[in-house]
C-alpha cells in the first residue's frame, strides 16, 4: 500500500509538480556576469577562470528557488584565489 | 511553507545511509557537516565497501587516526590547494588531477556546499566511471592511425564514428 501511494505521489508530481524550480535575476547583472569574463579572462591569461566559474555558480544558485526555499551556496572563494596567492 | 525532505529522498537509499555511522570516518566530512576539499572519497563508496566486507579496515584506520590526533580538528591551513587550479595549471604532481579527479572533486565541493533548506547536496559519482575522455582520445588516435595507413579505411571509420555519435 505504501508503495502504491508513493507511486501515485510520484506520478502526480511528475505530471503537475506542486513544487517548482524558479530563477529570478535581473538582465543587467546577468549581462555583466556573462560579458565581463570575455574581456577579463584573456587579460589575466586564464588565471581568472576558476574564480569566474565559482562566481557563475554562486550567481545561479543564489537566484534560484525550489518552491519557496532558496538555494544557498556556502563554498568560499578562498581555496580558489589561493591558487594565485599561495603555493604548496 | 517548509520543505518536507522525506518526499524527495530516494526510498531505497535510506538503508545504506543508516548502515553508515559517520563518526567512524572523521575525514569524510568537515565538522560543519559539509564537504571539504580534502575529502576524496564519497560516502556512497564507503557504504559499498562496508557492504562488501572490508569495513573493519576502515574502522581500524579510523581508530588509529583518532588515537594519533584527538580531538579531530579541521585544519584547512595544511595546504588546501584546491582541485580548481589543479585543473588549469599545467604543472602538477598528480597528472590524474587534470581530468576526472579534478572534475569529481570540484563537483563534490560545489554540490556539498549547495544547500536547500539546510541540507546539502551530495555528489555520488565515482571518479573511475569518468572514462568518456579516454574513449574519445583513444577513438581519435585509432582514427588518425587508420587514416595514415589507409585513407579509405579512415573515411569508413569516420562514417562509423558519425553513426555512433548519432546514436
Amino acid at each position: 500500500m505504501a508503495d502504491r501511494a508513493r507511486l501515485a505521489l510520484n506520478r502526480r508530481e511528475f505530471r503537475a509538480p506542486q513544487v517548482r524550480f524558479d530563477f529570478r535575476a535581473g538582465y543587467g547583472e546577468m549581462a555583466r556576469l556573462l560579458t565581463l569574463p570575455i574581456v577579463l579572462v584573456p587579460l589575466t591569461l586564464g588565471l581568472l577562470y576558476p574564480y569566474y566559474a565559482y562566481r557563475k555558480r554562486r550567481f545561479f544558485l543564489e537566484h534560484s528557488t525550489f518552491g519557496t526555499t532558496p538555494f544557498a551556496f556556502d563554498a568560499s572563494a578562498e581555496p580558489i584565489t589561493s591558487c594565485i596567492s599561495r603555493r604548496r | 511553507m517548509g520543505l518536507d525532505s522525506r518526499l524527495f529522498k530516494p526510498q531505497d537509499r535510506g538503508r545504506d545511509i543508516d548502515f553508515l555511522n559517520i563518526a567512524h570516518f572523521p575525514n569524510s566530512l568537515s565538522p560543519q557537516g559539509r564537504t571539504s576539499m580534502l575529502r576524496t572519497v564519497s560516502i556512497r563508496l564507503l557504504t559499498t565497501r562496508i557492504r562488501e566486507g572490508s569495513w573493519h579496515i576502515h574502522l581500524k584506520r579510523a581508530v588509529r587516526r583518532k588515537r594519533h590526533r584527538s580531538p579531530q580538528v579541521y585544519r584547512p591551513s595544511r595546504g588546501v590547494l584546491p582541485h580548481l587550479d589543479r585543473q588549469y595549471l599545467p604543472v602538477h604532481r598528480h597528472a590524474g588531477h587534470l581530468f576526472a579527479w579534478a572534475k569529481v572533486r570540484r563537483k563534490r565541493y560545489f554540490y556539498g556546499n549547495t544547500l536547500l533548506g539546510d541540507s546539502a547536496f551530495e555528489y555520488l559519482a565515482d571518479r573511475r566511471r569518468f572514462s568518456g575522455r579516454i574513449v574519445v582520445v583513444g577513438g581519435f588516435a585509432i582514427y588518425s592511425l587508420v587514416g595514415k595507413i589507409n585513407p579509405i579505411a579512415g573515411l569508413a571509420m569516420a562514417l562509423v564514428f558519425l553513426g555512433v555519435l548519432r546514436g
